[in-house]
């Protein structure tokens, strides 16, 4: 079976990761992990003519961070240089602009880059509560929904307590995806969390918004991430093997909890809502343009940012049947060893979070290079990495492959 | 006001708008009416210049029963701000009306534990200011 080898990432780079890094700015761990990927690509900065970076920060103002990001670096001229705000989903939306640019003849090698001091953002930010003045809160429907208080992680409880209603999902098993992605850390130098935990550990961490527990929940911290992006012809004389790019996706639905709830307005019978979330159409786009089966996939790199989010994936993503990824993720088959192991770097819950899910496309690569030292998953050809925003309501999906 | 108490957040106060504010208004009546589309019927929710079905911008501001099921929900335990640090724990909820659209809320009147989905539930109001009546839910009798 002939595969799409026309894009590949070439170059991966990461700042340190830690729960606050007080000496060093947010643009200092960008260009860490910006000239890192250079590094690792084989290129210099002048080689780079294509820019695409997160617009998430942690901070406010101008949130021009490609313009930013290209002064410091000198990098001009560029043919495409832009940022992305698309939350937890930028990360594969960047690497599809990097691949359309690529694919038209518009650049050889693209930087994509995020990272965040969140360990300065508050309770503002991402996993804690909202800010107090709905005029400056970055949502449309928050008028409606944060007067009664919900945590932002609230809104993924409640789709996790719908979930264990419709199909018997457990607490147990939600455990399973901490346990999995802790154990992963334990093998990554790079982890902010490292020491394993148990089902029990989960369960009996403290109550935060039910049915989730603290170790359910996704750490904030500070860290950047970085990648080139470079064509066919660059990417074969990198000096790492390719990742090459053999299938992309995306899936978007609404954000405000209500329409999530009810689903698509007259079109309630393509089943879309709150436990059926639109990662299918990202998915099933990906697998079609790749031409493999899931049963291919020897590594998925999935949103964890809480517990649920990775177990309702396996099921959209066609993994296994809606309504099976409690089952799915237990008895040690996301695990390294284990059928189809998921996020060996620890993810958002035991990694890293800052640059939310720009990792996962990073360790994709890694994997199928086989540079993942103690948490490589053995002769692995085939990575999935998943980006997600919104309450599951928003999906980039890309598929790496070795040559 | 003592010191202390100007130190905490206040809660989110609803922003009016030219397209919620009949919707805000009828909340402060205590008869919560929302959009219906006058081509389509399809009730709609939150607040919305055109039809989410039909893309009409015909519609009528309509009373609803205020009664619905409860469709999910979560107990929060960590309060979001200092604002909601003495009501901890309480239910965030998506309420699914008779009348069909969605409304994310507060059940109230009832032991957070005691919350289940399907639970029948009815509206109700706490008056937050001059302007705004957050329409909340208990269970119905």
């Amino acid at each position: 079976m002939s595969r799409d080898q026309r894009v590949a990432i070439t170059g991966v780079g990461t700042s340190e990761f830690a729960r606050a890094i007080p000496d060093k700015s947010a643009n200092r761990l960008r260009l860490e992990a910006i000239l890192s990927a250079i590094q690792d690509a084989g290129i210099t900065k002048d080689d780079i003519d294509g820019m695409v970076i997160s617009e998430g920060g942690g901070t406010a103002g101008n949130p021009r961070w490609h313009i930013e990001l290209s002064e410091l670096m000198g990098i001009y001229p560029k043919t495409v240089c832009t940022s992305i705000p698309m939350g937890g989903a930028t990360p594969g939306f960047c690497l599809d602009i990097a691949r359309w640019a690529i694919e038209s003849g518009r650049c050889r090698h693209v930087l994509i880059a995020a990272g965040a001091k969140e360990s300065g953002a508050g309770r503002g930010s991402h996993g804690h509560g909202f800010q107090d003045q709905l005029s400056v809160w970055p949502g449309h429907s928050v008028n409606y929904e944060h007067p009664f208080g919900p945590l932002l992680l609230t809104f993924f409880a409640a789709m996790a307590n719908r979930h264990m209603y419709e199909f018997g999902t457990t607490h147990e098993q939600m455990a399973a995806v901490a346990v999995a992605c802790r154990r992963h850390a334990s093998l990554n130098p790079d982890a902010v969390y490292r020491d394993p935990i148990t089902i029990s550990d989960v369960i009996d961490s403290r109550p935060i918004s039910s049915p989730f527990h603290l170790l359910d929940c996704c750490m904030v911290n500070d860290g950047a991430v970085a990648f080139v992006v470079s064509s066919a012809e660059a990417a074969r004389d990198a000096p790492q093997p390719p990742a090459w790019v053999i299938g992309s996706g995306g899936g978007h639905s609404s954000y405000f909890m209500g329409s999530l709830c009810g689903g698509i307005p007259g079109r309630e019978r393509e089943n879309f809502d709150l436990v059926r979330s639109s990662a299918r159409l990202a998915g099933d786009h990906a697998f079609a343009e790749a031409g493999i089966r899931r049963e291919d996939v020897d590594v998925a790199l999935l949103t964890d940012n809480f517990t649920i989010s990775p177990l309702m994936m396996f099921e959209d993503l066609g993994f296994c049947e809606k309504g099976e990824g409690g089952p799915f993720v237990e008895g040690g088959r996301i695990e390294i060893d284990g059928e189809i192991p998921l996020n060996t770097h620890g993810g958002l819950l035991s990694c890293n979070h800052a640059a939310t899910n720009f990792q996962n496309f990073a360790e994709a690569a890694l994997q199928v290079r086989g540079n993942c030292g103690e948490r490589q998953v053995p002769d692995a050809k085939i990575a999935l990495a998943a980006s997600s925003a919104g309450v599951g309501s928003t999906h980039q999906v890309a598929i790496l492959a070795s040559n | 006001m003592t010191a202390s108490h100007s130190q905490i957040p206040s809660k989110p106060i609803p922003l009016i708008d030219e397209d919620n504010e009949a919707f805000w208004a009828s909340c402060r009546r205590h008869a919560m009416e929302l959009q219906r589309c006058s081509e389509c019927d399809y009730w709609r929710y939150y607040p919305s210049p055109v039809c989410h079905r039909c893309s009409s911008f015909e519609f009528e501001w309509t009373p609803v029963s205020g009664l619905g099921t409860v469709y999910t929900y979560s107990v929060v335990y960590r309060p979001p701000s200092a604002a909601f640090a003495e009501e901890v724990p309480y239910v965030y909820a998506v309420v699914e009306l008779e009348e069909g659209p969605m409304m994310p809320t507060n059940i109230v009147g009832i032991e957070p534990s005691e919350v289940t989905i399907g639970l029948s539930v009815q509206v109700t109001y706490e008056d937050v200011n001059d302007s705004i009546a957050l329409p909340k839910f208990e269970p119905q009798p």
